[in-house]
């Protein structure tokens, strides 16, 4: 059985998909019998939540400045392919 | 993942692009410099190293467009190119004056990862982040986080990369980064928190 501190140490691998299953379903085990893990679990979680949402929400992009485009344009200009 | 009309569509955009289509290449310029800027923003900071950012990857992305197989759609290669192009600025002012995160969470300390379940338990932030006001705020918040810790948070947590992958595109180790990451996320709860207590 792992400690809270292996799990603390693995938590964003489990996030993401532990690389074997049976170190997948030794996190559940110990998440499952213990209420600060569980808690710790969750809020780790929302976190990365927040963040995601946050970030794909808000990031609803206006245009580029003309100034830019006209400045990559005129970069390109210069290269092969856009003669 | 693209269907097979897009496909189509990225061919010929490809063919236009690669045959030197100026008309084909400013379209493509104006559909995509904006959310490269963006995007660049989030990794850099700074509006006009941003710029500078959107305005290398367009290089970098004609120079090899090529090479460019197709195996992903055109914008996940932009985005891709973009993100490289920002870390590489990062790394090259690397020796910038930093702050490390515990001045900003002067209470995060080897406990740190204990994160207080009144997190888990506050009301679901699904409709405050519907608010453009709360968003901005959360981003803001992201925004403080110095570099080092914003950025394992960015890719591993936003873009989805490994634990490897991320290690491998900052230089650094698969340990180095997973410390990282848990008091990144850490430090983000601790900033946002509170902005979001505001809307419950």
């Amino acid at each position: 059985m792992i400690t809270c501190a292996e799990l603390e140490e693995r938590v964003a691998d489990y996030l993401h998909g532990l690389p074997s299953e049976a170190e997948r379903r030794d996190l559940e085990r110990h998440v499952s019998g213990c209420g600060g893990c569980r808690h710790f679990l969750a809020a780790y979680r929302r976190t990365v939540w927040v963040a995601r949402k946050a970030l794909e929400t808000s990031s609803h992009p206006g245009q580029a400045p003309e100034r830019l485009v006209q400045a990559i344009l005129g970069s390109l200009g210069g290269e092969p392919f856009c003669r | 993942m693209l269907d097979d009309t897009a496909k189509g569509r990225e061919t010929a955009l490809l063919l236009h692009l690669r045959s030197g289509d100026k008309l084909a290449t400013e379209r493509f310029v104006r559909e995509h410099a904006g959310w490269m800027l963006a995007l660049a923003q989030r990794y850099v900071k700074d509006a006009g190293l941003a710029e500078d950012c959107v305005q290398e990857a367009f290089l970098q992305a004609f120079r090899s467009i090529g090479e460019f197989e197709g195996r992903s759609a055109l914008k996940s290669w932009l985005h891709r190119i973009v993100i490289n192009t920002a870390l590489m600025k990062l790394r090259s002012r690397r020796c910038a004056l930093e702050r490390p995160v515990d001045d900003i969470l002067p209470h995060i300390d080897r406990e740190c990862c204990r994160m207080q379940a009144s997190w888990a338990d506050m009301a679901t932030p699904h409709e405050i982040l519907e608010r453009k006001e709360a968003r901005d705020l959360v981003v803001a918040k992201m925004m403080e986080l110095p570099d080092s810790y914003r950025i394992v948070l960015l890719l591993r947590d936003i873009e989805g990369m490994s634990t490897e992958e991320t290690a491998s595109a900052l230089g650094t180790t698969e340990g180095a980064v997973k410390v990282r990451l848990h008091r990144a996320r850490a430090a983000f709860k601790a900033l946002v928190a509170p902005v979001l207590r505001r809307y419950v």
